[in-house]
């Protein structure tokens, strides 16, 4: 080793690995861009999503005029409400993946981690959630809070911790057997302390992968419930539910179905491309 | 008083039973053990893989429970401590592993590895000091400042060796399991590991566990030596006795298998190899557990399992071929 090398994490290493992935790198200029415009675009017009315009009822696009992409039935401007969309399925889509990231990786570390009987008896506690059915899950859960957001993101929480949770399970398995894990006992470090400082840690590359591909996944499920009309309700809008209305009106007027779509897939392209370039960075099967 | 008393102590293992809800089954591992430990002393634990040695050094520490005995330290039972002060008391033994670096977290650095322990043992160090501690400690294992920030997959085996030594030191322990410490390491980097272990005994005070099959480095660091055979000690003696002529049959054969550097000699010696196979530990021997193996082994030896007897100079063996004292 050259003296001159500074030492470096492996997570360094492997962040500089993902640096030289061009598409992943386009990916999240163009992802920061339309996250940027959802969440600052709509101040920049002096109507709400949710105001009617009765001068342009089912506007077609037109630069010149207010609403530069047009109007919806309402006279409600597309662009605008595309953006606020974006901002909720944005939100539900960071925060839930976020939210059932952190409750999956905990969950999965202590029952990897306690091993035996413990073990046991959590992973099949999620094997009987996995078998539950999402929609029907979904409805429950809204009759529970009365419908509505929250009711959406704990379903969509609920359902999707599952998976960071096997998989950081099967991790935390073979670290808990590592020597490191010994020594730490023997520097006298308390289990919680063990898992939070020494087990998570060490799954951090698989958490980074698969929390970027939960993502897209939360947001696909936020909007494909909206679709279905379990989701976001009008006059709220979210990328689901304008999608919806979008292909009702698909065979006369295409613009309220591919402004909302486009940018839908424009996201979850970005963020899945993100997701395998993170991947090709932390394989460590090609280290 | 001794530093370490060891009372006929048993360890076994909870192994999941069939099924979820199956009562967990103990396989026992290791069986009557008792031996006492001075400061400044190093007790060498030799015996082929899978006599329970490793087995043995953590039920010493209480990484593993003892199912039977006990354990002293310093007079008190290890057993009757609670939690909460153990964590703090394990200051005082601390252990060094077989494979450096697996026992090193690969995300973080030198230096965190080797102040993370104080965080328990001096809870009321500041930041500042603790990293001075964690300096310190890898000064005397010879490892320079600039080795603090780096990270363990930029360390050899000596060196990630040293910072497991580092680690184990930065309490002030009075005593230290070595368990296996040179065996994954390079020959010329093994010496290097022996000596610094030594030297740092002669600078601390320190009580040494040593757990090793090699024979030559159990030589030169212990003042006694154990031979453990099936999770049972078949022989203890002074290190200057049991070299000079071992007692027992498998303590015979430990020794005979050492491979020699002459190669007329080494050809002359063939044969001497230990036959058999050894039991297993599911389905332990009724009588010596050498008894399957040994070339003098007689009815007697399988039937009626011989006890660790006294004999003279301080030694003792467990086979019915040798004359106790009493």
């Amino acid at each position: 080793m050259a003296a001159d090398t500074v030492a470096r994490s492996t997570l360094a290493l492997q962040f500089a690995r993902f640096r030289r992935n061009r598409l992943a790198i386009v990916s999240i200029w163009l992802l920061a861009l339309i996250v940027a415009a959802c969440f600052l675009g709509p101040y920049a017009f002096p109507f709400t999503g949710e105001d009617a315009d009765f001068d342009f009822i089912g506007a077609p696009i037109d630069f010149t005029s207010p609403h530069l992409f047009g109007t919806d039935d309402f006279g409600r401007d597309l662009l605008v409400r595309t953006l606020e969309g974006g901002r909720v399925s944005l939100t539900i889509g960071f925060l839930g993946a976020f939210v059932a990231g952190v409750i999956g990786v905990l969950y999965g570390a202590v029952a990897g981690f306690a091993g035996g009987r413990t073990d046991s008896l959590m992973m099949r506690l999620v094997e009987v959630l996995y078998g539950f059915p999402y929609v029907i899950l979904v409805i429950l859960l809204s009759l529970l809070f009365g419908g509505g957001n929250t009711a959406l993101f704990a379903a969509i929480v609920f359902t999707l911790w599952l998976t960071p949770a096997v998989i950081v399970r099967s991790q935390a398995e073979g670290l808990a057997r590592r020597e490191f894990v010994e020594a730490a006992r023997a520097g006298g470090m308390t289990s919680t302390a063990i898992v939070l400082r020494h087990i998570v840690p060490n799954c951090a590359s698989v958490v980074i992968v698969y929390g970027s591909l939960l993502v897209p996944e939360v947001i696909l499920s936020e909007s494909f419930l909206s679709f279905l009309g379990i989701g976001i309700k009008e006059p709220q809008a979210s990328w689901g539910n304008l999608i919806q209305t979008g292909t009702s009106a698909m065979s006369t007027d295409l613009r309220l179905l591919l402004l909302p779509g486009a940018l839908l897939v424009a996201v979850l392209l970005c963020l899945n491309f993100i997701a395998d370039g993170l991947r090709d960075a932390f394989d460590p099967n090609d280290r | 008083m001794p530093l370490l008393e060891v009372r006929r102590l048993d360890v076994g293992y909870l192994i999941p039973g069939e099924g979820l809800f199956a009562r967990p089954r103990r396989l026992p591992i290791v069986h009557d053990v008792s031996f006492d430990l001075d400061p400044g002393r190093t007790l060498g634990i030799v015996g082929e893989s899978g006599c329970g040695k490793s087995t043995l050094g953590r039920a010493l520490l209480r990484l593993n429970p003892p199912s039977g005995g006990e354990v002293l330290w310093r007079g008190t039972d290890l057993a009757t401590v609670p939690a909460r002060a153990l964590r703090r008391q394990r200051a005082e033994f601390q252990i060094i592993f077989q494979d450096p670096l697996a026992a090193l977290d690969p995300r973080m650095t030198v230096l965190a590895s080797v102040t993370r322990p104080l965080a328990t043992f001096a809870p009321g160090l500041g930041a500042r000091a603790r990293e001075e501690r964690g300096r310190a400690a890898l000064e005397k294992v010879g490892l320079g400042s600039d080795f603090a920030g780096r990270y363990p997959h930029e360390l050899s085996g000596g060196q990630a060796q040293r910072v497991g030594i580092a680690r184990a030191l930065v309490g002030d322990p009075k005593l230290v399991i070595c368990d296996e410490p040179v065996s994954a390491l390079d020959v010329s980097v093994q010496a290097q590991v022996v000596n610094l272990l030594m030297d740092l005994q002669d600078q601390l005070d320190l009580a040494l566990v040593f757990i090793s099959h090699n024979l030559a480095v159990v030589r030169q660091m212990a003042h006694e030596v154990m031979v453990m055979c099936l999770g049972r000690v078949v022989e203890k003696a002074p290190r200057g006795a049991f070299f000079a002529a071992p007692l027992h049959p498998y303590s015979q054969a430990l020794m005979a298998a050492v491979p020699e550097p002459d190669p007329h000699r080494e050809r002359a010696r063939r044969g001497t190899a230990i036959a058999g196979e050894v039991p297993s530990v599911l389905t332990p021997p009724s009588g010596c557990v050498f008894a399957s193996r040994c070339p003098r082994a007689e009815p007697r030896c399988h039937g009626e399992r011989p006890a660790l007897r006294p004999l003279q100079g301080g030694r003792s063996a467990a086979c019915h071929f040798i004359e106790g004292t009493s």
